[in-house]
């Protein structure tokens, strides 16, 4: 039998730790579940769980006061489980270490795909990759080429940065914050009007319809996610 | 020559009219006191005329005296007017702000202006209002006194009407003055004037009378000024609560709607995506979850309508019921919602009819048993109990749980209420219904706590029974 990886649920609701727990179980992982920050703590500790999913409102502490203390010493992904109206929450969650997140109420196929894309990208960590495919565009590292169904796309060197961080990380939700700080240094995480022009024009050179994304999609008011190719 | 008392004899009419009616009067009857005795005792007698020197001198003296005498007693009665003056005002100017600390609302405190304004002019005060915002717009019209007060002249107007321009008193006794008869002093409330108060302050000791209603109107302003604050301070805790409530409203709408919408939409699309991949008990167990999650939805949406209807206070039809019968039903009811909880239902016979709205008060009993489940440890059962003892109908819900601390018993009740101690699903709704639909119904809710030993809650409610009607 295959290894199973083990999946920590830190939710305080009983009725969603109940389906997440057979739709898990199902879908091929081990379950563990905490429904205190305290408790995840421990289990943590304890059995080094491949992923959590956290809910961030927990009777005992702040769901982010988890992530903190967890990413001290891990990498473990976390997956947040938040409600739509509070983005603040999300972001600075993300912003303090959180891979992805997920909205309440959620269908269970969001959850596992962001699931598979937080642990698959842990697994290809070691490898640097020179060459990125998403549907038909193709992203060349090392000589910084992009091409679109085989066309070669013209981008200035700030818009190729800015491809390349957000296609490095197919699938995976990245907060304005986190890709200003990466592409125009930590004093302009704060210029998100700025980002919003360049993740534009770089729209205009590679999607087939800029007012319809497909390939870089918006994350309203947290961030942007590049398309994951399945 | 008379004898030299007979001048003192004359001296004494003027010291009483000196000191009667004032320095002038004094004065005056100094002349005719000085004319009488040349009159009836100088040589030549019966004539004006003086015969003699020495007599001239002696009339001379005399008329000095009187003079002196009258004008000393004059002024002497006059201090004694000005200081019965300054009592007279001081008095009414503390009463003024005594009762001026007792008023709560504007329009009491300039009643109080009118009031002792009037004490201070001695008769009756006029108010004008202007009618449209100074100072461009506003003219004003007389709204209180002028049934009593002469009509205005010509120069009363112009002074009434500077005041409200100026903004400023407009004495009747100021330099510059108008040759209005009467003072004008401008109320203000906040940033315009609200009144101007017209008074006649007579002659004797005005101008500190004047003073006085400058001061009073000053201290009514303060008055005014600290009413205004108050109000700001209580409309910004008002919002205050408001912004709890909406935000504690929100924060509920979220947990008790969103937790079994993604209850349900994971357990639906579970069963979707896995199907028969998935072991049969897992898949009944979701279906379990699905009908449980919209149930607890129902109750909620029932709880948020019935708050609506409370709310807006419609649509509350009022029958006779039977007390028990609504009782059953309720427990009926929350024996299928919490089919593991143990609800015991414990009735008096004589238990009567109450005038009650039977679907309110079956959900507030609901609420009750609701609440009390979920502090309920889960092998002790909740009593429900109904009885009548003269006019009043009573429901009781007990609960063996923890109870509830002194300090929340009375706030129980407030929507989106949650204690320190709970740690259940719930919006804090049940209860704030309870109240407002016992509220409704005319009867009184109350907590207790605890109630077996240390632990342990009871919730009353208290209904007025009625006969039972006639059929």
């Amino acid at each position: 039998m295959i290894d199973r990886p083990l999946v920590l649920v830190v939710d305080d609701e009983p009725q969603i730790q109940r389906f997440l727990r057979h739709s898990l179980l199902a879908a091929g992982y081990e379950v563990e579940q905490a429904e205190t920050g305290q408790d995840a703590l421990r289990l943590i500790e304890e059995h080094g769980p491949a992923l959590i999913v956290l809910d961030l409102g927990l009777p005992d502490i702040d769901g982010k006061l988890v992530i903190g203390a967890v990413r001290e010493r891990r990498e473990t992904p976390i997956i947040v489980l938040s409600a739509r109206e509070r983005e603040t929450e999300k972001i600075a969650a993300l912003d303090i270490g959180a891979n992805d997140y997920v909205e309440k109420p959620f269908g269970i196929r969001e959850l596992l795909a962001r699931i598979r894309v937080c642990l698959r990208a842990r697994g290809a960590g070691e490898a640097p990759v020179e060459r990125i495919a998403v549907g038909e565009l193709s992203i060349d590292l090392r000589t910084r080429r992009v091409t679109v169904a085989g066309a070669t796309i013209k981008l200035t060197p700030k818009e190729f940065d800015l491809l390349a961080l957000l296609a490095s990380h197919p699938g995976r939700v990245m907060t304005h914050r986190q890709i200003l700080a990466k592409i125009w240094g930590p004093a302009h995480v704060e210029d998100t009007p700025y980002l919003r022009v360049f993740i534009g024009q770089l729209r205009a050179k590679i999607e087939t319809d800029a007012a319809a994304p497909r390939l870089i999609l918006t994350e309203p008011g947290v961030g942007y996610r590049m398309m994951e190719d399945d | 020559m008379p004898s030299a008392s007979l001048p003192l004899v004359f001296l004494a009419p003027v010291l009483v009219s000196a000191i009667r009616y004032g320095f002038w009067a004094g004065l005056l009857a100094a002349v005719l006191a000085f004319i009488g005795y040349n009159f009836l005792f100088v040589e030549p007698r019966h004539t004006l005329s003086v015969a003699r020197p020495e007599d001239a001198l002696a009339l001379g003296i005399f008329l000095l005296v009187a003079a002196v005498t009258g004008v000393l007693a004059g002024r002497m009665r006059e201090e004694a007017d000005a200081a019965r003056n300054r009592a007279a005002v001081l008095e009414i100017l503390s009463d003024f702000s005594a009762d001026l600390s007792a008023a709560t609302r504007v329009e009491a405190i300039e009643a109080l202006i009118e009031r002792h304004l009037s004490r201070a002019a001695a008769g009756q005060v006029l108010v004008l209002r202007p009618d449209g915002p100074a100072p461009d717009g506003g003219r004003l019209r007389v709204v209180g006194g002028a049934e009593v007060a002469p009509p205005l002249s010509e120069a009363d107007l112009l002074a009434a009407d500077r005041a409200l321009r100026y903004g400023r008193p407009q004495a009747a006794t100021a330099a510059g003055w108008s040759g209005s008869r009467m003072t004008f002093l401008p109320l203000w409330g906040g940033d315009r004037i609200v009144a101007v108060y017209g008074a006649d302050f007579g002659e004797a000791g005005s101008a500190e009378r004047e003073q006085a209603a400058e001061a009073m109107l000053r201290q009514a302003e303060l008055a005014i000024e600290r009413m205004a604050f108050a109000r700001e301070a209580e409309d910004a805790r008002a919002a205050a609560e408001q912004e709890r409530i909406r935000s504690a409203l929100l924060s509920s709408i979220s947990h008790d709607l969103r937790t079994p919408l993604a209850t349900i939409l994971g357990s639906v699309t579970s069963l979707r995506e896995f199907g028969d991949a998935m072991p049969s008990a897992a898949r009944s167990d979701l279906l379990l979850a699905i009908e449980e999650e919209t149930e607890r939805l129902s109750r909620f949406v029932a709880n948020l309508l019935a708050m609506t209807r409370l709310e807006a206070g419609l649509d509350i039809k009022r029958e006779w019921v039977d007390a028990v019968d609504v009782a059953v039903a309720a427990v009926k009811r929350a024996r299928r919602s919490f089919p593991s909880a143990i609800i015991l239902l414990e009735t008096e016979p004589a238990a009567t009819a109450v005038n009650a709205d039977a679907v309110l008060l079956e959900q507030a009993l609901f609420n009750l048993i609701d609440n009390a489940v979920k502090f309920s440890p889960a092998d002790r059962p909740v009593r429900v109990s109904v009885s009548a003892g003269g006019e009043k109908i009573e429901f009781g819900v007990l609960d063996e749980g923890c109870g509830i601390p002194k300090k929340d018993l009375d706030q129980i009740f407030e929507k989106f209420f949650r204690g320190d101690r709970v740690r259940v699903a719930g919006g804090g709704l049940g209860l704030a219904i309870c109240r407002g639909a016992v509220t409704a119904l005319e009867g009184t809710i109350l907590a207790e706590s605890p109630v077996i030993d240390d632990h342990g809650t009871r919730i009353r409610v208290i209904l007025p029974a009625g006969p039972e009607p006639k059929l």
